[in-house]
């Protein structure tokens, strides 16, 4: 059970945090991410560390299917991307 | 409703030549000299024909004109002298609003005819010359913008009245430069060839709106001599305030911190005082050889105690790099507000004074951006959701 924080939420007024920001990516054969361009600067993939399904909200209008990807770079960054499933589009986000 | 503007051009420098009679026909320019602006505030026609603008840095007004009679600002006495003027039409008509300084618009009765209200702006214009020795032009119409832009092309002492009916035909052949519009406005005029006010209002709406944005739809109206504007006359407010004559001329801001602290006492011990707080102060200090310096200040919150206005004088005072040594010091309470209850918490008096202060640090913080707060808060949504945006956001910091 989640705490009551005890504040009125007025959900018109939230701003979401770690919100998705498009992202340019390149795919293998496999559709595995190769190559990303993060902050403009196109990063090869050295290995995917992980990778997860999540599929939810599956009674609205727009469920969610999105394929998820922990990927190391080069400069031993990690950063987690995602495919929106249903588009094709590539998203970066802090998960 | 009939407005009776009454204006006087060039006010700082009519002032200064009443004082100064010899300025008279000559070239003469206000500025405030380093450690000030140093820069051009007003200058007499016969300056501007040589080219010397206001906000030009004074020495290229002085290389423009080279015998051009450069003044000292004297803030104190233009303001007071656009309180008597203020006063003077006060006098003869009861309802004033008080426009740029040396203009002012006043309601005159509505049903006169046409002479009537010539009278009655020309009764204005004297009652300027008696009370405040400067000679003014009146213009009567039935908005503010026409009263004004009549006291405008007015002479000196003298009065023009446009009937009800009678604007867009009194404005059509003036120059656009009369419209008191934004400055890339007028650069459009020029852009597009709009020479007169007529030639603006000729235009349908559309297009004016179109291509002047959201200033359009005034700027065509102005030009159709249609003003809505509303009328505003000024509301006598309560004020408290004192003088201090320094026991030797002084540039020491340790003294003159001593002074205010003194004044600031003196008016808070007076009856009209008593259950007041002060929301706004001006301070007037009269240097030595005719010079002058003025600040007004809205206070933050209402104060009614020694210490916070003290502080405040202290804020204004420490920084301060004067022209001259101050002869005498002026302190004005202005804007009194009733006294209301602060409620302070007896115990964890530390934690409640600090979040009091930063309270009221956010509450100035949403003042100054316009109702939007800019400090936000973490709040849980759906943590135990698997997508990472529905987890956590930020929501105003509510006060």
């Amino acid at each position: 059970m989640v705490k009551d924080p005890g504040a009125a939420l007025r959900t018109h007024r939230l701003r979401p945090l770690a919100g998705p920001r498009p992202l340019r990516v390149e795919t293998d054969a496999h559709g595995c991410p190769r190559a990303v361009a993060v902050e403009g600067i196109v990063r090869e993939v050295t290995s995917v560390q992980d990778r997860w399904r999540i599929d939810d909200e599956w009674w609205r209008e727009t469920p969610v299917s999105r394929m998820y990807y922990q990927l190391q770079l080069g400069g031993d960054r990690v950063v987690t991307v995602y495919q929106d499933l249903p588009g094709g589009a590539w998203w970066l986000q802090r998960y | 409703m009939r407005l009776a503007c009454i204006t006087v051009p060039n006010f700082r420098i009519a002032l200064e030549r009443l004082r100064a009679p010899g300025l008279a026909g000559r070239p003469v320019a206000i500025g405030e000299p380093p450690p000030g602006a140093n820069q051009v505030i007003d200058c007499s026609p016969e300056a501007s024909a040589l080219g010397v603008r206001a906000g030009m840095p004074l020495r290229d007004a002085r290389t423009i004109v080279p015998d051009l009679v450069l003044l000292p600002p004297d803030p104190v006495y233009y303001s007071r002298s656009a309180d008597a003027l203020l006063d003077a039409i006060e006098g003869a008509e009861p309802y004033v609003e008080p426009g740029d300084p040396g203009t002012a618009f006043a309601a005159i009765d509505p049903h006169a005819n046409e002479t009537a209200q010539a009278d009655a702006a020309a009764r204005l214009v004297r009652s300027v010359l008696d009370g405040s020795g400067v000679e003014a032009s009146a213009g009567v119409g039935g908005s503010k913008f026409i009263a004004w832009i009549a006291a405008t092309v007015s002479a000196p002492g003298e009065a023009i009245v446009v009937p009800t009916g009678r604007e867009r035909a009194f404005v059509a052949p003036l120059s656009t430069s009369f419209l008191p519009v934004s400055y890339e406005a007028h650069r459009k005029f020029a852009l597009y060839s709009l020479q007169t006010i007529g030639d603006i209002a000729a235009l349908p709406v559309g297009p004016v709106q179109a291509q002047f944005g959201s200033e359009g739809q005034r700027i065509w109206s102005l030009a159709r001599g249609i003003d809505t504007w509303p009328f505003r006359p000024r509301e006598r407010a309560t004020q408290v305030s004192g003088t201090m004559q320094m026991p030797a001329p002084t540039v020491n801001s340790g003294a003159l911190i001593i002074a205010a602290r003194q004044l600031a006492g003196r008016l808070l011990q007076q009856p009209a005082m008593r259950y007041r707080q002060v929301r706004q102060l001006r301070l007037r200090l009269l240097l030595l050889d005719s010079g002058s310096w003025e600040r007004t200040l809205t206070l933050r919150e209402p104060l009614s105690d020694e210490a916070g206005i003290v502080f405040v004088l202290k804020k204004l005072l420490e920084p301060l790099q004067l022209a001259g040594p101050v002869e005498e010091m002026a302190l004005e309470f202005l804007g009194l507000a009733s006294e209301t209850g602060k409620q302070r918490s007896l115990l964890f008096a530390e934690q409640a004074r600090r979040r009091a202060q930063l309270l009221a640090a956010l509450r100035q913080l949403k003042t100054h951006f316009g109702g939007e707060s800019q400090v936000a808060r973490v709040v849980e949504v759906e943590p135990w959701s698997r997508i990472p945006e529905r987890r956590y956001a930020l929501i105003d910091y509510d006060l």
